[in-house]
């Protein structure tokens, strides 16, 4: 009895001082509209990213592929490599633009911290946090979709492969190792994430200097 | 505390604020800036907090040039100074309780170590019942009771405040007064900007007055 007693009595006391304090919003505000967008085009450039990916995986897994002459080859993966650069450059604009944006919308708050006594690090940390979910986000949901997309896609892909080839079903393109392949992409959302935060970081800390 | 040695101040090319000014104000003492609209009030109360510099001149916080202090360790000479601004410039997206620990959280603090002192200090000014509310949902005088609970939270070794009683009836006026007084017999430096005649005839401190660009100091 007196450890119910006790149990009762800390949550009693613990409900009490969360009524009092509950708890803390952002010191820098979120603008959900801003963010959501955001969160919208970093998904959408994820998406294209893991999608682009994925189908160069599953033309590499096909024998065809192999046949293709060196020269071929080589600008095939250049392609890659140019078009998922752009991607990352698209990414990178973007997270510069909002950097701005959110600094100049909370340009009285930003002020204010600074008269407060909050050291450049500590404004720049709560912007750069908000970016990097962001990133990680956008890059999980459009990953994930990509993922999606490739599952729901492999049946009709291979009768399509089918039909066009006249074979047999014996040619698969899309098998489960391919499927590994893909999980593999998980690393998207890391890599996003990582540019996010390292460019709000560059941004962000180029700005606040200046105040 | 603060020492300023021929201080010159100005906006632009064509207005000047200060012209050569020197004051030295003491560690624990009770200060009132007066003077007319926009002869400098906040300007040199701005000027103290380190928030502007002087166009010429050298400013020494506790000995020590303001110039000489790096750009990004001058946080920590702030984190010394209570600022009670004139518009309050609470923060409309935190709550009144949020709002007043600010000052402890740029300086990562734990809330843990922080929430009883800013529910005290809350209710001392009467704000209790709106730890909650938000500032559009306070009135003026209770705005500018929050103002002042957030600079004085962090016990700070000087307090600028701008027309502090501005907004308030003679009642909060006298209790905003009281806890100024008894924070600068704890050692505080305080120093009002200030129109009230009755707030500078209430009690005995040294009156700056600022006119045509430059002050002078009443012993």
């Amino acid at each position: 009895m007196k450890i119910l007693d006790k149990v009762l009595k800390n949550s009693t006391t613990n409900k009490k001082i969360k009524k009092l304090a509950p708890k803390p919003s952002n010191i820098i505000p979120e603008n959900s509209l801003f963010n959501r967008h955001l969160l919208i085009m970093i998904t959408l450039l994820s998406y294209l990213q893991s999608i682009i990916l994925s189908s160069f995986i599953i033309i590499m897994k096909n024998p065809e592929f192999s046949q293709l002459s060196m020269n071929l080859l080589q600008i095939s993966i250049l392609s890659l490599f140019f078009i998922l650069s752009l991607i990352v450059l698209i990414i990178t604009y973007i997270i510069i633009q909002a950097t701005h944006t959110t600094i100049l919308n909370n340009n009285s708050t930003v002020s204010l911290l600074i008269l407060l006594g909050a050291s450049n690090n500590f404004i720049i940390k709560r912007i750069v946090y908000t970016f990097t979910k962001t990133g990680l986000l956008g890059g999980l949901f459009g990953t994930l979709l990509s993922f999606l997309t490739v599952v729901l896609m492999s049946p009709f892909l291979n009768q399509l492969n089918s039909l066009l080839n006249e074979m047999t079903s014996s040619v698969v393109i899309v098998n489960y190792e391919i499927y590994q392949d893909i999980i593999l992409f998980l690393w998207i959302p890391l890599f996003i994430g990582i540019i996010c935060a390292g460019v709000s970081y560059f941004t962000s800390s180029k700005i606040i200097k200046e105040y | 505390m603060i020492k300023l040695e021929n201080v010159y101040y100005r906006y632009n090319i064509n207005k000047e604020i200060f012209t050569d000014i020197s004051i030295d104000l003491q560690h624990g003492g009770f200060y009132f800036i007066t003077g007319s609209s926009g002869a400098g009030k906040t300007t040199l109360l701005k000027l103290l907090s380190t928030s502007f510099m002087p166009s010429k001149g050298q400013i020494f916080f506790s000995n020590k040039e303001i110039h000489s202090v790096p750009k990004n360790s001058l946080y920590f000479l702030k984190r010394r100074i209570g600022f009670v601004f004139q518009d309050f410039r609470l923060l409309s997206h935190l709550t009144t309780y949020e709002n007043v620990a600010l000052p402890l959280k740029v300086q990562n603090k734990k809330e843990n170590e922080y929430k009883k002192d800013v529910i005290e200090l809350l209710k001392w000014v009467n704000l209790d019942d709106c730890i909650h509310s938000y500032p559009e949902h306070l009135s003026g005088g209770e705005q500018q009771r929050a103002a002042i609970a957030r600079a004085v939270i962090a016990s700070p070794d000087i307090i600028l405040a701008d027309e502090p009683t501005g907004n308030v009836d003679n009642t909060n006026s006298k209790k905003i007064l009281k806890l100024f007084q008894e924070m600068n017999k704890l050692g505080t430096t305080i120093i009002i900007a200030t129109h009230d005649e009755k707030l500078l005839s209430s009690i005995n401190a040294r009156i700056i007055k600022i006119e045509d660009c430059r002050i002078k100091v009443s012993e």
